[in-house]
């Protein structure tokens, strides 16, 4: 019988890679009988969906880009591309 | 030249959706910032390449999305953390000598409900914010980048993808800690 430390780590690498058949058996056989190992791995289930929603921006955070980085931004933008049309009459 | 990738544009455009994107994976406005600049730079010298063959959008988060990567490689704190995280390995608080847990594990009463709270978010950014630095850029690359193990060790230089693995369990585990203390258990 698996410890609930290995469990804890082979329900995590689950997320990364397959389990072999082994190792999906044993988990299994302990799961039966652990309810902080069940927990843990609803959790960590939970936690994987919830991060996620952070590859787009979740409910209530939408982020704007400051006011000064984007005069900047334009300005560096702008800049830029005289100079670049400048060495293209130049060239 | 198609006319939609005229540069004078792009900050208007796709300025906040370029931030965010920055944002969500750097934890660092600042930093942000300088990456997204850089991106429009890099951009416009390589304007000419852009076959139109994606939408520009897409063309420009690719661009970032390599500014990123590259910042992790460079900032150099992945190196040699193997060998630290065998130690923590083994010292592990979570669990007892003979592998039992040694913290509890709460029952959370519907989870999914957080999802809807703001406060929720603000506590998950700073529980990520709260791992040790290598651990949290690995956390955010595979599971904000989306990044597959064999990628990830190879651009953050870790030995083995079994090193990995044992890496982002540790992650998991504290964030998954965090939370427990700072929001399900608090509310």
């Amino acid at each position: 019988m698996l410890s609930c430390k290995e469990v804890s780590k082979l329900i995590s690498l689950s997320q990364d890679r397959p389990l072999s058949p082994w190792e999906r058996v044993s988990v299994r056989l302990h799961l039966f009988v652990c309810k902080l190992c069940r927990r843990y791995r609803n959790q960590l289930i939970f936690l994987t969906r919830a991060v996620r929603h952070l590859r787009n921006p979740p409910h209530g955070l939408a982020y704007k880009l400051p006011d000064t980085a984007r005069t900047r931004m334009e300005r560096a933008l702008a800049e830029a591309a005289s100079r670049r049309s400048t060495e293209n009459l130049n060239g | 030249m198609n006319s939609s990738t005229d540069p004078a544009t792009w900050v208007t455009r796709h300025g906040d959706a370029l931030y965010r994107y920055a944002l969500m994976r750097l934890k660092n406005p600042s930093l942000a910032e300088d990456l997204v600049q850089e991106t429009f730079l890099a951009a416009l010298r390589a304007r000419d390449s852009f076959a139109g063959k994606s939408k520009e959008r897409t063309w420009l988060i690719g661009i970032l999305k390599h500014k990123i990567i590259d910042h992790f490689r460079k900032s150099g704190r992945l190196l040699q953390v193997d060998n630290i995280e065998e130690e923590a390995d083994r010292q592990d608080a979570s669990f007892d000598e003979r592998g039992h847990w040694n913290t509890g594990i709460s029952n959370w009463r519907r989870p999914g409900e957080a999802l809807e709270h703001a406060e929720f978010w603000a506590v998950f950014a700073d529980c990520i914010s709260t791992l040790p630095p290598h651990l949290a850029d690995l956390y955010i690359l595979r599971e904000v980048n989306g990044m597959e193990s064999a990628e990830l060790c190879k651009v953050l230089n870790i030995s083995t993808t079994n090193n990995l693995w044992v890496m982002l369990s540790r992650a998991r585990m504290k964030i998954r800690h965090c939370l427990e203390a700072r929001w399900f258990n608090s509310t």
